[in-house]
């Protein structure tokens, strides 16, 4: 397996909360849809997660339930609330006015007065 | 919306911590057995699929943690973990902590009690009234008059109506008299009821509200006599009438006059003092109740007649001190109608709480000293747990270095040390305000003032408050040093003793708490001794075994030479009975409320300028029954009678201002009357004094007339016979009540009281306190004692082992006795010379507040001083002998 960067700190959340927007899914299927979503561009720390999750529930954007998978197996589903869609677009639009500023460091190509 | 979920979440973190635990074992198992299966499914052995999964999952117990730590519940569940070890630390030392938890209990509870007092006396208000802080009691300070009240007193109603038209400071007043006791019915089942008059704007002003019915209305306090209405207490009301609603519109006899009730006033509310008041009437019904005089002047218009009491509502915002001044002007411009009146009066304003006037009756400045000797005492308490506390964390420094060097946090350990101490604080908090709630019972027993100290929610959240801040008094310095020890230093200590540095340390803490102890000692026996120098002061009468037996009988309609006929009669009847000693009469009784001065001219001397005198008309054998010496020349007799030389017995105050006129005894007067008719009295003994105010080391002159040879002097008030009994009063009171209503059936209700009950509650713990002083006294002796002795063999006996080296080194066993006397008693000496020239200097702030005692009492000073040498001579010798016989091997081999 080649050695992929961790997720950006800080943006775990933010991940987190798009993935869930698809549909509810269980801890390791988030880690799995993150993975993909990046185009495998980086892994989640997949231990972490748990953590985040649970603030991220105590903050009410998540909620859980025990379900089952396809296979008939007893997992952990998480799914978005109304606020945590609301949160996630905050974070969303805060992340690419970041991302937009990082890139205009960036491109910087004049001097400075 | 996201409060809720944080506090649903942690809430079931909380609560369902188990299964939360199990439901995340669950959830990890099941991405890891993920994880392995799609490895597994990309080719790869299933060990090395497992191992993989685990790998990129990361420490599992950490991420546990960091779920656990999500879950916000954490600083409790923690908090759980260091009470769980908190309390298993305290029980392996059941005798630490059950010397801490008694000796706080004992501080807390003594406090608390007292706080009830002081609480119930000079912080809560009347019940039912509406924004009393608002309310103002307003007190009047004038310089003549018969009657002197030196911190303010009632005023006519023509000031009262002079403030009223003239002080736009208040936004409204009312005016009351004092209570008074009012006969209901007549005959066997007549009963005693406290009553008072007042203006109609009482309740209005107050802010009463009523349960039935309504209040006066303002033409009925015009007319005298004309509108014969009542409005009852809602206690009144359940207690009489079992709270039927149509009790308003019912009449009711009351001093001969039928009242018709047209309200009663709201639950909760009984009168604005602390003595309940059953029945308002307006003002205009008080002449034909018998409350004021009928004949002479109209009280309403004579500015001498000094009845009424004034409250009012100071107007939003306006500063008390310009709301006195213009009421202080308003009674001086009325006061220049009538010349012969104090032209400078002077109007104090207090509030409405019991303890309100501008001067403190003894027995507010009693409870202010119980307070104050019961706070040292705790604080000596507080200190005794804390040098416990501190010593305690000295010894088990090397528990506090392996702990933190397995990687406690000084934050997680000093709320450790903080936790337990909080432990012990809340259990002794605990036992202290059970100790409390018996002392109330105490308290009122003993009848400190306001009987009405209850442990309401402010003495409950007083000894909250007490607690925890004794706790961070007593946890919070030993806990700071315990986690301040650097955990290597700790670790590599011999665990025999602490290093030298720490062993100075620990003298020194001796040393202080030697010296708090001598400090707050001697203010606690000083203020113990005030308490005692108060009660050893000698009344001048015998209250434990009288009996005052009063009937209202002019207000029921008996001509005076009835009257006379009838105590004649009774003073016969009761005179046969054999648990009679001896019956007189007086025409106050002592100790009653009412007063009556009179002018007192000194023939060829002039008018005698005295507070008074003031008068009593007694019966012969007053002075034997009452129990009041005679130190010269006789007492009234049965022999002064009308037409024999009128007599007089003066007291001993009176005697003194008379004596640079003569010998006193054989002095002819000119009393009252005779100063304009002529004639004199002869004064044929000198009393000893009688006194009510133990405090007042003034006691006003009075005299004594024979009430055989001018029965009408005072129609107005009634007589009183005084009945000794040859036992406990109370066990004959019920018996003399009989006699005296088989005698006739016509009487209005007959009181029969012992003395003791009459004299105003706050006045009663000064004769009968000495338990109560005894007990505090005990207590912070106890407290000090047992502190310093614990502190001291704990001192003592961690040098075991260095003993044991000295004695195998060849020391002898005199040689060890003294080496630790002298180690001990040297903070002892220290921390004593200290501690009393702190005290020394500090007692001058006290000096106001002690009574009988200087500040500055040698022997006070010299106890505190003795008492803690011997505590701590004995808290030495005790360990030092064991220590020089114990064979020094066993010493040695002791750690």
């Amino acid at each position: 397996m080649a050695n992929r960067p961790d997720v950006l700190q800080g943006t775990l959340d933010l991940l987190a909360l798009k993935a869930l927007s698809l549909g509810p899914m269980h801890g390791w299927g988030m880690a799995q849809r993150i993975e993909q979503m990046s185009r495998g561009t980086f892994a989640v720390n997949q231990g972490s997660l748990y953590p985040a999750l649970q603030r991220m529930k105590r903050k009410g954007w998540i909620s859980s339930n025990w379900g089952k998978t396809e296979n008939n197996r007893r997992a952990r589903y998480y799914s978005l609330t109304r606020s945590g869609n609301r949160q996630l677009m905050i974070e969303q639009q805060e992340w690419e006015r970041t991302a937009q500023g990082v890139n205009w460091v960036l491109q910087w190509e004049g001097g400075i007065a | 919306m996201s409060v809720w979920s944080e506090i649903r979440e942690r809430l079931r973190s909380l609560l369902f911590r188990r299964r939360e635990e199990r439901d995340l074992d669950e959830e990890i198992g099941f991405h890891i057995e993920m994880e392995t299966e799609r490895l597994v499914g990309q080719g790869v052995s299933q060990q090395e699929a497992e191992r993989r999964a685990r790998a990129s999952f990361g420490g599992i117990e950490r991420h546990k943690e960091g779920v656990r730590d999500e879950r916000g519940t954490r600083w409790l569940e923690d908090f759980g973990a260091d009470a769980r070890y908190g309390l298993r630390t305290l029980r392996r030392s059941p005798a630490f902590t059950g010397a801490a938890i008694i000796t706080l209990a004992l501080g807390i509870g003594a406090t608390t009690s007292i706080f009830g007092v002081v609480n119930a006396l000079f912080l809560r208000y009347p019940e039912g009234i509406d924004r009393p802080s608002e309310l103002v009691r307003l007190y009047i300070v004038r310089d003549e008059g018969m009657i002197q009240v030196p911190s303010g007193g009632p005023g006519s109603y023509v000031d009262y109506q002079a403030v009223r038209s003239s002080a736009p400071a208040f936004a409204g007043l009312a005016a009351f008299m004092s209570a008074r006791d009012l006969d209901l019915g007549r005959g066997v089942d007549a009963q005693r009821i406290r009553g008072r008059a007042v203006s109609q704007t009482f309740a209005p002003i107050l802010g009463v509200r009523m349960a039935e019915g309504r209040w006066f209305l303002p033409q009925e306090d015009s007319t005298v006599g004309a509108h014969a209405v009542a409005v009852i207490s809602h206690g009144f009301w359940e207690r009489v009438f079992g709270g039927d609603p149509a009790v308003v519109g019912r009449t009711l006899l009351v001093n001969g006059q039928l009242l018709t009730v047209v309200g009663v006033t709201e639950r909760g509310f009984s009168g604005i003092e602390s003595d309940p008041v059953d029945m308002w009437v307006p003002f205009s019904m008080a002449p034909p109740l018998g409350l004021t005089s009928q004949d002479s002047r109209d009280w309403r218009d004579n500015p001498a007649m000094a009845m009424v009491y004034v409250v009012g509502r100071i107007a939003g915002g306006v500063p008390w001190d310009v709301a006195a001044q213009q009421a202080t002007a308003a009674i001086r411009i009325a006061a220049e109608e009538t010349p012969e009146l104090d032209q400078t009066p002077e109007l104090l304003l207090g509030r409405l709480v019991p303890a309100g006037q501008p001067q403190r009756t003894q027995g507010e400045r009693l409870s202010l000293w119980l307070l104050a000797a019961t706070g040292l005492v705790l604080l000596i308490a507080c200190a005794n747990v804390a040098t416990l506390m501190f010593s305690r964390g000295l010894a088990r420094q090397r528990e506090t270095a392996v702990r933190s060097s397995l990687g406690a946090g000084r934050v997680r350990l000093f709320r450790q040390h903080m936790t337990e101490s909080m432990i012990v604080a809340l259990l002794g908090g605990l036992g202290g305000i059970l100790l409390a709630l018996w002392g109330a019972r105490v308290a009122a027993h003993f009848s400190l003032p306001a009987t009405a100290a209850r442990l309401d929610g402010s003495v409950l959240l007083f000894a909250l408050g007490l607690t925890l801040t004794t706790g961070v008094l007593f946890g919070g310095l030993p806990a700071w040093q315990a986690v301040r020890v650097d955990p290597a230093d700790g670790l590599k200590q011999a665990p025999a003793g602490a290093p030298r540095g720490r062993r100075r340390l620990r003298s020194a803490l001796v040393g202080l708490q030697v010296a708090l102890t001598a400090a707050l000692l001697v203010g606690a026996v000083l203020f113990l001794r005030s308490l005692r120098e108060v009660y050893a002061v000698d009344p001048g009468i015998d209250t434990e075994r009288i009996l005052v037996v009063s009937s209202d009988l002019a207000k029921v309609g008996f001509e005076l030479s009835e009257r006379e006929a009838f105590y004649d009669q009774a003073g016969r009847r009761l005179a046969q009975m054999p648990a009679v000693e001896h019956v007189s009469t007086s025409q106050f009784g002592p100790f009653s409320a009412n007063r009556y001065g009179a002018g007192f001219l000194v023939p060829g001397h002039g008018r005698l300028s005295v507070n008074g005198p003031y008068m009593d008309w007694v019966g012969g054998g007053y002075f034997e029954t009452v129990g009041t010496a005679i130190l010269q020349g006789r007492g009234i007799t049965e022999r002064d009678v009308p037409g024999s030389e009128p007599v007089a017995v003066v007291n001993e105050s009176l005697a003194a201002a008379l004596r640079p006129f003569g010998e006193v005894v054989g002095m002819c007067v000119a009393i009252g009357e005779q100063q304009r008719s002529g004639g004199c009295t002869r004064i044929v003994g000198i009393a000893e004094n009688q006194r009510s105010d133990y405090l007042d080391s003034n006691v006003d002159p009075a005299v004594y007339l024979a009430h055989a040879q001018d029965p009408e002097v005072l129609p107005w008030a009634g007589t009183d016979l005084l009945v000794r009994t040859t036992g406990d009063p109370v066990a004959h009171a019920a018996e003399v009540r009989s006699a005296l209503q088989r005698l006739r059936s016509d009487l209005p209700y007959v009181s029969v009281q012992p003395l003791e009950e009459r004299i105003r509650s706050d006045l009663r713990p000064y004769r009968v306190g000495s338990t109560l002083f005894t007990l505090f006294a005990v207590t912070a002796l106890l407290l000090a004692g047992v502190g310093l002795y614990g502190m001291l063999s704990y001192f003592i006996a961690e040098r075991r082992r260095e003993l044991g080296i000295r004695r195998s080194l060849g020391a002898d066993r005199g040689t060890i006795m003294r080496f630790v006397l002298g180690k001990g008693m040297r903070p002892v000496a220290a921390g004593l010379l200290a501690g009393l020239s702190a005290a020394y200097v500090g007692v001058t702030m006290l000096q106001g507040m002690l009574f009988g005692v200087a500040g500055r009492d040698a022997a006070t000073f010299a106890f505190v001083a003795a008492f803690l040498l011997v505590v701590a001579l004995t808290a030495c010798f005790l360990p030092a002998s064991r220590a020089a016989k114990a064979d020094p091997m066993v010493a040695l081999r002791a750690e």
